[in-house]
């Protein structure tokens, strides 16, 4: 406000300095016109500050020029405080706060308050003067008058000019300013050629209409600020040259018509200049704002090409981006996102790209906050950092518009010019249709990426699916519950029911037509209950076209709609064929161990009966005189209770475990080594093969056992052929088994009778044929061994055993060649204690044709004998263990050894049941065999107990 | 030179069966020998019976109402208080396990079932160390 005030008290000095003491005024008056021009800078507010200064300013200067006349000072202050008011007030209606005098408005306004308004203020200053100092009212007003309306046309644009226009747009371009600098020169030139006399006959008075040219020319050229400049430079020159009165233009007698003449010239001229470059400036702007809306138009049609073409967000900004820049000719434009109320930056274009993010926020800020397009123009002021960046960067103007989609705001455009006039309200508007075509763009982008992820996720989706419902090996299926049409079966169903999928879908009582008649009322009656039940769980048989049964759990669960009525059923059907079979044998199984501990318990008590049956006949028999035919009644029941004797004792043995005697096997010599004896036992019309796998087949198996099991099974193929066939015998390797198989051409096995085949006494081959044992034993055999059996019969056609025995990878243990045996170590004496007849002779030949000396004994008691005539040369006992006459075969062994210690022993029994679960125990020197034993194993035994130890 | 006409005269002989069926038979034929016969049909009437020097033989049923462990007891009991009676066992079957257990036992014989009640009585003259029979 000092500077204010002391500006204003120096221009109203200077003004006094011109004063004219008729006028009682000065012809020369800035000061007026300077506080208008503040005023007209400044905003409203400081306005009562501003005018206080100036009021005190004024009034002192007024009381220093009058000799402290306060009545003068008053009114002078009235007079300029009225005049300056006027002038503001008509100025400001006019051209508003922005007011720059290059509107023809404007300076018309400006005209009027120098010329209306200050003729009404100099009536009041005329009339200060004209009473208290008695100054001439007609010369003092029009003194007044003419002052003031010089200075409101020349200082007050000046002024505003200079400071609205700002100095850099001169400063941009060169060619500007020197066109400026040559103007000015010439200007001045001419001022100072016809303004300042030269002396003698040169005067180029008479060319004053020279700056009239020169106006138009500054006017066009440089604007409202080059005419007030101009004008400020003609007025000092002229005024100079009406002062010194020589040679000059204005060459009035009078000095203060003189100066009258200068002022109304210069005013002339400036309401001209200024009018004239107002109104180029006006169209200059116009034309201007029609290029920019142009260009707008321009941008928005390549914006919307872009718009049609790009695929992906990216594209899009990118694209508008590039045609705001290229097309657009904007410096910087980008694109914010409003995240998480933030909005961020995503793309820039223009040659500021990448640019400062600061020069971001502003205005794209505002708009996107507030949903409306911001403008920040480059004559508004502004501290925020982002302006600053903005205007270091060279930008003059800044727009931002929202980018709105279905009344929300996405982000922001944001579009930056040099042109300080940029972004009037048609380019505003067409920009703001670039910006909702944008907007529109990238909803409809992100719909169409929505769109695309939705199909993608149904895609994946049906894409699992697909791949679920054909690995896995159950069955999934859906069926319509009133209609009982078919609507999905997954492809497990052609695997399990043997049908296709498409015939399912035809025909849906196919699905039922093909559950086996005993189980499909169940079905039918669990599948319509679901709405009660709430879902069936069923095992049911499925007949497939081919004729074979699958056993298949199915389950079904319903599904309701709405209103919770059933409308649906969907389910999940497993094979369960396999499974059943290991439970169908399992159940086999157990009934099999079942049977045989009920038959050993029976025949325990049987044989106690038949022994009581035998006594009693033995009692009889021992009276005399008896009826011969009572006699061989006797000996009937006798045989026959023999007889049945040996029947039960069989049935004790089989319902006993056997002990096991393992060793590692291979099951082809077990195979080979049996196969002379078979051929003797199979009939002429039945001829053996043997079909064995190239490598020993080694198994951990007890080696008598396995030869009962393929004996047993070959008197079982030989039976079924009794119209003659071939009997095969296979051996082969099935993954951890190896697997000897043996087939017939017989009649084969009555399906009904299959199940029970292994059963204890089960025999279809007559009475008195065979004990219904065979299979039973081999049954417990195999069992014994964690091995398998398999049987495939047919009818008429043959049947196939196949037993599998968990194979072993440890070495055969060796032994000795079943056809050929070596020769005797050396020269050995042998006792044979056998109490079967039959058994004993056998034995005794086999060893004798190996060049033993063998003695035979039926008896412990026998062996005792024997021993007393032959012990000393005796080397080896093979002894039954179990005998007739109480000595059993280990004390008779134990009796000898107190003699002879160095005797070897060897104990064979037949009875080869552990009945605690211990191991046979043998002392040292002693061995066992077997009974019955193949001849080899016989002859082995033998050579190893006589072996040196 | 003739055999007595009662061999077993004045013998003692105990049957322990838990069947009558056999039980009649032995007991009428080695009375008929002259033997003095005792019976009993279970392990503890059995076992109440045996006394030192009580009697001359044993003629024991393995399995006594369905288990051997029953006759087993019984001759262990046999062993303990008339160590010097001999024992003659009688199973259905007999396995090597079981003949070398009643052997460890102490039984004298052990004879299968069924056994000709000539033969049970020639063991019993043997282990009684009775002349042979003519």
């Amino acid at each position: 406000m000092a500077v204010v005030a002391s500006t204003y008290f120096a221009a109203h000095q200077l003004g006094y300095l011109f004063f004219d003491p008729v006028a009682q005024a000065s012809p020369v008056w800035p000061a007026t016109a300077l506080v208008v021009a503040i005023l007209l800078l400044q905003p409203r507010a400081r306005w009562p500050e501003i005018a206080a200064a100036v009021a005190a300013a004024n009034l002192l200067s007024n009381l220093r020029a009058t000799d402290y006349s306060w009545p003068v000072s008053l009114g002078c202050l009235a007079a300029n405080l009225v005049e300056v008011a006027l002038a503001v007030w008509v100025i400001r209606r006019v051209g508003g706060a922005a007011v720059k005098f290059d509107r023809v408005g404007e300076v018309l306004a400006l005209i009027a308050a120098a010329t209306l308004g200050t003729a009404v203020s100099a009536v009041v200053g005329a009339a200060t003067q004209a009473l208290a100092l008695g100054a001439p009212f007609g010369v003092s007003h029009r003194t007044w008058w003419t002052s003031e309306l010089l200075g409101l046309l020349l200082v007050t644009p000046l002024l505003v000019t200079w400071v609205r226009s700002g100095v850099p747009t001169w400063q941009a371009r060169w060619t500007h300013m020197a066109e400026a600098a040559a103007i000015l020169a010439a200007w001045c030139l001419a001022a100072w050629a016809i303004y300042f006399p030269l002396g003698g006959e040169t005067s180029f008075a008479a060319y004053a209409y020279l700056h009239v040219a020169l106006i138009a020319w500054i006017a066009l050229r440089l604007g409202p600020r080059g005419v007030a400049t101009a004008m400020v430079i003609l007025a000092a020159a002229a005024i100079y040259g009406a002062s010194a009165g020589q040679g000059a233009p204005f060459a009035d007698e009078s000095p203060t018509r003189r100066l009258l003449e200068v002022q109304l010239y210069v005013a002339t001229a400036a309401a001209t200049g200024l009018l004239l470059a107002a109104s180029v400036s006006e169209t200059g702007r116009a034309a201007g704002s029609l290029r920019r809306a142009n260009r707008a138009l321009r941008t928005i049609s390549s914006a919307n090409q872009v718009l049609v073409r790009a695929a992906t967000e990216e594209e899009l900004l990118r694209g508008v981006s590039r045609s705001l820049a290229d097309e657009g000719g904007y410096p910087l434009a980008w694109v914010g996102f409003l995240e998480n109320d933030t909005l961020e930056v995503v793309e820039v274009g223009g040659e500021g790209a990448p640019g400062p993010p600061s020069v971001g926020r502003g205005p794209a800020d505002v708009a996107a906050r507030t949903g409306r397009p911001a403008v920040v123009h480059g004559r508004d002021s502004g501290a925020e950092p982002w302006w600053a960046d903005a205007r270091a960067h060279g930008y003059r103007a800044a727009l931002g518009l929202p980018l709105l989609s279905g009344g929300r705001t996405l982000g922001a455009l944001s579009v930056f010019s040099r042109e300080p006039e940029a972004f009037d309200t048609d380019e505003i508007a067409l920009l703001g249709e670039l910006a909702d075509d944008l907007a529109f763009g990238l909803q409809a982008l992100r719909a169409r990426a929505d769109g695309h992820r939705a199909e993608r996720a149904l895609a994946a989706s049906e894409e699992r699916f697909r791949q679920l419902a054909e690995n896995v090996r159950d069955v999934f299926w859906m069926t319509d519950f009133v209609s009982g049409r078919v609507l999905y079966a997954s492809p497990a169903y052609e695997r399990v029911w043997g049908r296709t999928c498409e015939s399912l879908y035809e025909s849906p009582e196919s699905r039922l037509d093909a559950v086996h008649a005993e189980d499909r009322e169940r079905l039918r009656a669990a599948a319509a209950a679901i709405p009660a039940s709430g879902g069936y769980d069923e095992e049911y048989r499925v007949v497939r076209p081919d004729g074979s049964l699958r056993w298949v759990h199915d389950r079904g669960l319903p599904i309701r709609d709405v209103a919770g009525n059933v409308y649906r059923v969907a389910g999940v059907a497993e094979d369960i064929t396999e499974r059943k079979g290991i439970e169908e044998s399992l159940r086999e199984s157990q009934k099999l161990e079942a049977v045989g501990r009920l038959a050993g318990g029976v025949a325990h008590d049987f044989n106690n009966m038949l022994a009581a049956i035998l006594m009693q006949v033995e009692m009889a028999g021992t009276y005399r005189d008896l009826p011969e035919d009572v006699q061989s009644a006797l000996t009937d029941i006798g045989d026959a209770a023999q007889r049945a004797s040996g029947l039960t004792r069989q049935l004790m043995l089989f319902s006993r475990k056997q002990v096991l005697h393992t060793r590692a096997l291979d099951l082809n010599a077990a195979v080979t080594g049996l196969a002379g004896m078979l051929r003797t036992l199979l009939r002429e019309d039945v001829p053996l093969h043997l079909r064995l796998h190239p490598q020993p087949l080694v198994t951990q198996a007890d080696a008598a056992m396995v030869d009962q099991v393929i004996l047993n099974l070959a008197v079982n193929a030989r039976d079924a052929m009794p119209q003659g066939g071939t009997l095969l015998i296979e051996t082969r390797e099935a993954g951890s088994q190896i697997c000897l198989r043996v087939t017939d051409t017989g009649r084969g096995i009555l399906p009904e009778h299959l199940p029970r085949i292994f059963e204890p006494f089960f025999t279809t081959k007559g009475l008195g044929r065979g004990t219904g044992l065979g299979l039973a034993t081999v049954f417990g055999i195999v069992q014994q061994h964690r091995g398998t059996i398999r049987v495939d019969s047919e009818v008429g056609r043959g049947t196939t055993f196949e037993i599998g025995l968990p194979s072993s990878a440890s070495a055969v243990e060796p032994a000795p060649p079943a056809t050929t045996a070596p020769p005797p170590v050396e020269r050995a004496t042998l006792l044979v204690v056998e109490d079967d007849h039959t058994l004993r002779r056998l034995t005794c030949r086999l060893l004798e044709r190996q060049g033993y000396v063998v003695y035979p004994a039926e008896s412990g008691v026998d062996a005792m004998r024997v021993w007393d005539e032959h012990g000393p040369e005796i080397d080896l006992l093979l002894t039954d263990m179990v005998m007739p006459d109480g000595v059993g075969g280990r004390e008779l062994a134990a009796r000898l050894r107190e003699r002879s210690p160095a005797l070897k022993v060897i104990l064979t029994t037949g009875y080869s049941a552990d009945i605690a679960g211990r191991e046979l125990t043998l002392e040292a020197g002693q061995s066992f065999l077997p009974k019955p034993s193949p001849p080899h194993e016989i002859l082995a035994a033998v050579r190893r107990a006589l072996e040196p130890t | 030179m003739t055999a007595p006409a009662v061999p077993f005269g004045g013998k003692h002989v105990l049957f322990v069966d838990d069947e009558t069926a056999l039980l009649v038979p032995m007991r009428r034929y080695f009375e008929r020998l002259g033997a003095a016969v005792t019976v009993a049909q279970a392990r503890e009437s059995a076992a109440a019976l045996i006394t030192p020097g009580g009697f001359d033989l044993i003629v024991l049923d393995l399995m006594l109402g369905g288990d051997e462990r029953d006759g087993i007891e019984v001759l262990q009991a046999a062993r303990e208080r008339s160590g010097d009676t001999p024992v003659i066992v009688l199973s259905g079957l007999v396995t090597p396990e079981l003949q070398r257990e009643l052997s460890d036992l102490g039984a004298e014989a052990v004879l299968t079932k069924p056994q000709t009640l000539q033969e049970l009585a020639r063991v019993a003259r043997t282990l009684m160390g009775l002349p042979e029979a003519p």
